[in-house]
């Protein structure tokens, strides 16, 4: 039997009313063509870089075209529960659920603490490893105001273990602290909606604790190696790399330029590899893949009033 | 009687379902996850571990999350 903590009664009461304030709709009600977009520019690509026998890049943007590909699955199943909850509103959790649902968490993950005036609740993991390389224990911080919201949580390495083949990456799915929550990412929208903490944090352990070698900001094979190029496949030295700020690879100095560009875009200045920099098909000009958007309008534009 | 059936796979379910007296928990996960093993999922009882013969009684809450959750 647990002691009666007031403390955690007036939190899940904040809790109480921070999720009844929820829009029920905060999933997107439009499908997001950028998943569409991102899938035909990847296939442009492939085309490309096959042309150029590149196969190393080849079998990446492989990946990352599967990657895609399944995001807009994603996009499609949270189109799916966007219209189904319009119907079927879920119960709201009331002060007392939330409260057994903290203690609950909190026997779960035994090292776990919440701070009230930060409105921060904190979990421990465990320490993991993953193909024999030890990641430490990872905190995962949960920010209560911005529930709702983007960026509501951190996934924190206590003792990081930092890829030494690419930059920010504490754990094969976490770049600068944010999860890619991957297959996760439905059910926790799902969990956090309905108060469910338990099993918010649990899912994200489960995540933790699984090696998607398709699908990693690194691969843990290169996890203490030199960098490999992600367009030819060399092995070469930090010294001799160029980092993609789009893509976040890395590349030789040979592929991080290419016959039209130069290492940097030339409209954000944002380096970018042979990759990720792209030409407009109309005026031949370059720019890495979020700039091309805006480059394509101005186009467009031009178009018109010719 | 009625129960609080949660899965954690895919998009998510948590609502109350109506299950007939005397289902265990083997059965309602087979009836529940159809293409999936139990040693797959992380199967809970009122947020503890149950065995696979557990009788589940009126207001039980049953969780089952996947081990293997990939992420990208």
């Amino acid at each position: 039997m647990h002691r009666f903590d007031r403390l955690l009664w007036r939190l899940a009461g904040r809790l109480e009313t921070r999720l009844a304030r929820l829009d029920p709709q905060t999933i997107p009600e439009h499908l997001d063509h950028s998943s569409w977009l991102a899938a035909r520019h990847l296939e442009s690509q492939l085309t490309e870089i096959s042309a150029r026998h590149w196969a190393v890049a080849l079998d990446y943007l492989v990946v990352r075209f599967e990657f895609t590909m399944r995001q807009l699955q994603r996009n499609l199943e949270q189109l799916q529960l966007s219209v189904s909850s319009r119907f079927s509103q879920p119960e709201l959790a009331r002060q007392r659920q939330l409260y057994e649902e903290l203690q609950a968490t909190f026997d779960s993950f035994p090292d776990s603490t919440f701070d009230l005036r930060q409105q921060t609740l904190t979990v421990v993991t465990e320490p993991i490893t993953l193909d024999e390389i030890s990641l430490g224990r990872f905190q995962i911080v949960l920010n209560l105001e911005k529930l709702g919201k983007k960026a509501t949580y951190r996934v924190v390495a206590e003792s990081p273990n930092f890829s030494e083949s690419r930059r920010g990456v504490s754990h094969p799915h976490v770049l600068d602290e944010v999860l890619c929550e991957g297959d996760a990412q439905a059910s926790l929208a799902c969990a956090l909606r309905t108060g469910r903490f338990s099993d918010f944090f649990q899912i994200i352990v489960q995540v933790l604790n699984t090696y998607n070698s398709h699908s990693a900001y690194a691969s843990l094979s290169e996890w203490e190696s030199h960098y490999t190029c992600h367009a030819c496949g060399d092995s070469v030295s930090e010294d001799d790399s160029s980092y993609c700020d789009t893509c976040h690879a890395s590349t030789c100095d040979h592929c991080s330029t290419c016959d039209h560009c130069s290492t940097c875009c030339p409209h954000c200045g944002d380096s970018a590899c042979d990759i990720c920099i792209q030409h407009c098909e109309q005026c031949g000009e370059s720019a890495c893949m979020a700039c091309l958007k805006e480059v394509h309008k101005a186009c467009a534009a031009v178009a018109q009033t010719v | 009687m009625k129960i609080l059936y949660v899965n954690n796979d895919g998009g998510g379910f948590a609502d109350h379902i109506e299950i007939q007296d005397g289902t265990t928990v083997a059965q309602l996960f087979s009836q529940r996850v159809t293409n999936g093993k139990p040693s797959d999922y992380l199967i809970r009882v009122n947020r503890q571990p149950a065995a696979s013969d557990q009788l589940l009684l009126p207001g039980d809450r049953v969780t089952f999350t996947p081990v293997k959750i990939e992420g990208a």
